[in-house]
């Protein structure tokens, strides 16, 4: 009995997904499924279609077929605002911050977001107390509370990616997609980060594309493999890394 | 801002002497501090459209002559309109239109924009100048009343130049003031990242519209006053020639200050008056100058453009 | 009928005019993604370029040969002194650039030639008329389409058949890529700014006894070409194809229903193609 109640809620699915760029096939008939509160890893190799999966996910791109659905909404060709507001948050590969203004003021952008307040021209941001109180909570839970009033673009690389995690987290979404965050660090850089991330991301959804094994064993739920536009394989770490499937085409190239 | 003092003190300075103005300078010279102030209403906001929005518009004048034209027909035509109704008429008119223009526009790129806007200067300038019958065409429209305020003659250009400044005072404060303000921050953040912006759940059309809307009221407004300041409007307030010359006193003032436009105003206003008894190719020369300026001194006067990191 | 057909030639002349001068400013943008605003003031200047000559030489055929010439290289010399270093410095340098030397273009027109409306005769081997569908059609009209049509069709060989021309369309099409398999990107920049202010200035030449000469004849042509070139999607030849083809169409069909606000239905077009498009027809830098 008990089984059966915690059979797991799909909080994102995708069914029968394509995705062609002026007659690239990127995307081939993807079926996924996201459990709620999993942690759920996408690997595979490079120009595997991870990121463009992710930008069908978050709207950033039309899929050519195929359908997409959040907690059972369906939400194909979503503009990301809407999708943001839905709960859906996402990070970039390439690191996308603001540049020109502060670390504060970077998440202070998704705090006022997440609060709502958008259109607002009568108020004064610096007397916005509780908007600051939330923007200093998210800074120190990414550590970097101190160089709040930095301009973001004079940041280190391994800060500037705890920013863009940051802001993906500041507007408190349920469902959370990383897209490399550990790209370009070094293994110490990588391990805080690591634990950034199972801090930030516990009791939510996350969706994570990474190429460093260690992280994704030490994260993910569940893995799905990518390849060639191709969900090779999905499934608990240990059956991923016990598929031969998967060991032919790719985690032999790709240990790290 | 290491800045925010001198601007303060700037300010009181301007402040100290506008009061003092109306008592010191001669009549026509008083006329000129008021058109200067006027038009740098008009200027701050296209300033401002370039600065936060960073979008460069060809055709700004539009919002300046619609609300200008606006205000005129409305105290032509409607019996009793008050002097300051007939301005807000003014600044409604160009808001509307501001953000029927902005709705369609705000999905271009800067430079579809900026030929686009460049193109519907045209249209409504042809509109205008055509449809005789309600905006007089080449003749322009004159001869229409200029109501009391609070029952004090509006005709003492005294009185005038003081409600000018008050009133563009109001404007240019509430410029100021946005971009301390929410709606001001997700201008300045779509200008930093727009596609970050997207992406933390802001939409960004509708921001830039409803800026562009505001700015556009403001310049209707600046119209609206100019109108009765020259006690007359003609197409030549909706022309592509007035579009040109807001930029270069935006340009002259410098972009990257928030008195420039200001400056612009008045270094304009007065070559206008003094060069023209030289040479009737002054407006040439004008050009030239802003070209040749903009050419060497790129990040000098012009620091805010989007190439700035 | 016949005033359909009629009507229907006016607007092929009138848009092909359009596109000689919105071909050249919709490669040069293609190529170097400068919007050079100051493109149309070559077709004007090609205009009072030859009433000038025509007053001292009096052969319409010289002029056509020598004034587009003379507006090519003031193109060139545009494109190698102020072009090159504007594109650097960024987008707004560059609109108040090339918007500022429009300004100074057209106020120099007007300062040497003045403001007052000049016309330029028809070369007499030109003049007379033509019996179309028993309406009288002028024959210098018939010259331009003709005409413009012998051109384009002179530039499409080149673009299509000749190695020069596949060196075009390749670096409009991507430029970095062509420029890394070698080609002498400056010289073919060179060469699409003359070509491009040379077809402008040959518009302005054989539309001057058609259209006469204006101070702001500029200006209105102006409005027309940015609105080829926005609807055909800026870079793209067939888009500005297309564009000034139904441009020039609405405007003569748009005289004939709506005489004083015919310009609207231009812009209705514009808007209806960028709400669907917004990059334009054929666009593709949205």
């Amino acid at each position: 009995m008990a089984e059966l109640a915690e059979r797991p809620r799909n909080i994102l699915e995708l069914k029968g997904i394509y995705k062609d760029f002026e007659g690239l096939q990127v995307l081939l008939d993807i079926n996924l499924e996201v459990h709620e509160r999993e942690r759920h890893a996408i690997i595979g190799p490079n120009g595997a279609g991870k990121s463009t999966l992710f930008n069908l996910i978050t709207g950033k791109y039309r899929p050519s077929k195929g359908r997409i659905f959040l907690k059972g909404e369906a939400i194909t060709g979503t503009n990301p605002f809407k999708l943001t507001r839905m709960g859906m948050a996402r990070s970039f590969q390439i690191t996308n911050i603001f540049r020109t203004m502060t670390v504060f003021e970077n998440v202070r952008n998704a705090i006022l977001s997440k609060n709502k307040i958008r259109y607002n021209m009568f108020s004064r941001l610096s007397k916005m107390d509780g908007i600051n109180r939330q923007t200093e909570q998210v800074l120190s839970e990414i550590g970097l509370l101190e160089r709040k009033n930095d301009v973001a673009g004079e940041l280190s690389y391994g800060q500037q990616r705890a920013l863009e995690i940051g802001l993906a987290i500041a507007t408190d979404p349920e469902i959370i997609l990383l897209d490399e965050p550990t790209a370009g660090m070094s293994t110490e850089e990588t391990r805080e980060a690591v634990r950034l991330i199972q801090r930030v991301t516990e009791g939510k959804t996350l969706i994570i594309v990474e190429h460093d094994m260690e992280v994704v064993f030490s994260i993910a739920d569940r893995i799905s493999v990518l390849y060639y536009g191709k969900v090779l394989a999905s499934g608990l770490p240990g059956e991923i890394r016990n598929d031969q499937k998967v060991k032919d085409a790719y985690l032999g190239e790709e240990r790290k | 801002m290491k800045n925010r003092s001198f601007y303060l003190w700037v300010g009181i300075a301007l402040g100290a002497l506008g009061i003092l103005f109306p008592h010191v300078l001669p009549k026509f010279q008083l006329r000129m501090v008021t058109e200067i102030v006027v038009v740098a209403l008009l200027v701050m906001t296209w300033k401002m459209m370039l600065n936060e929005a960073g979008l460069f518009s060809f055709g700004h004048a539009v919002y300046f002559g619609l609300g200008a034209y606006a205000s005129v027909l409305g105290w032509l035509h409607i019996k009793g309109l008050s002097l300051m109704s007939g301005i807000l008429l003014g600044g409604l008119v160009a808001g509307l239109v501001g953000f029927i223009l902005s709705a369609f526009l705000v999905r271009m790129s800067g430079t579809y924009y900026a030929l686009l806007t460049l193109a519907f200067n045209q249209l409504i300038w042809a509109i205008v100048w055509k449809w005789r019958n309600v905006t007089g065409g080449d003749d322009g429209l004159g001869k229409f009343p200029k109501p009391d305020l609070l029952g004090i003659s509006m005709k003492d250009p005294t009185n005038f130049y003081y409600l000018s400044v008050v009133l563009v005072g109001v404007c240019l404060f509430f410029c100021w003031y946005f971009t301390k303000t929410p709606l001001g921050n997700v201008t300045k953040s779509i200008k930093s990242n727009e596609e970050r912006t997207r992406f933390i759940g802001l939409n960004v059309g509708a921001s830039k519209i409803i800026f562009l809307t505001m700015l556009a009221f403001f310049a209707g407004i600046s119209g609206a006053l100019y109108a009765q300041f020259q006690e007359f409007i003609g197409a030549s307030s909706i022309d592509l020639v007035m579009s040109t010359h807001i930029i270069f006193m935006a340009f002259i003032g410098g972009i990257g200050h928030f008195w420039g436009p200001l400056l612009g105003s008045g270094i304009y206003v007065y070559l206008s008056e003094y060069l023209s008894h030289y040479t009737d190719r002054w407006e040439l020369i004008f050009g030239v100058v802003v070209v040749i300026l903009v050419l060497l001194a790129p990040q000098g006067i012009l620091g805010i453009t989007k190439k700035r990191k | 009928m016949e005033t359909f057909v009629i009507q229907f030639i006016h607007g092929l002349v009138y848009g092909l005019l359009l596109f000689l001068v919105a071909s050249g400013l919709t490669l040069v943008f293609g190529m170097m993604s400068v919007l050079n605003i100051a493109h149309v003031s070559f077709y004007m200047l090609g205009a009072y370029l030859s009433y000038t000559m025509l007053k001292v030489v009096s052969n319409f055929w010289l002029a056509l040969i020598v004034c587009p010439i003379l507006v090519a290289l003031l193109g060139i010399l545009m494109e190698r002194l102020i072009l090159r270093r504007v594109h650097a410095a960024g987008h707004v340098q560059e609109f108040v650039i090339t918007f500022g030397i429009l300004f100074a273009l057209n106020e120099m027109i007007k300062w040497i030639w003045g403001s007052e409306n000049l016309s330029v005769p028809i070369p007499s081997t030109l003049s007379g008329s033509l019996l179309i569908m028993g309406n009288i059609y002028p024959a210098y009209r018939l010259f331009i389409l003709f005409f413009s049509l012998l051109i384009l069709a002179f530039l499409a060989f080149i673009l299509m058949r000749t190695r020069l021309g596949i060196t075009v369309r390749a670096m409009v099409s991507d430029r970095d890529m062509a420029s890394a398999l070698g080609t002498n990107t400056p010289f073919v920049f060179m060469l699409v700014m003359g070509i491009g202010s040379w077809l402008a200035g040959v518009a302005g030449v054989i539309a001057a006894p058609f259209l006469g000469l204006s101070s702001s004849m500029g200006l209105d042509f102006l409005t027309d070409c940015f609105i080829v070139t926005v609807t055909g999607g800026l870079g793209s030849l067939w888009g500005a194809v297309v564009a000034s083809f139904l441009i020039g169409q609405l405007s003569s069909f748009g005289i004939l229903f709506m005489p004083r606000f015919a310009i609207v239905f231009g812009f209705l077009l514009m808007a209806v193609v960028l709400v669907i498009k917004p990059s334009g027809l054929f666009g593709e830098k949205a």
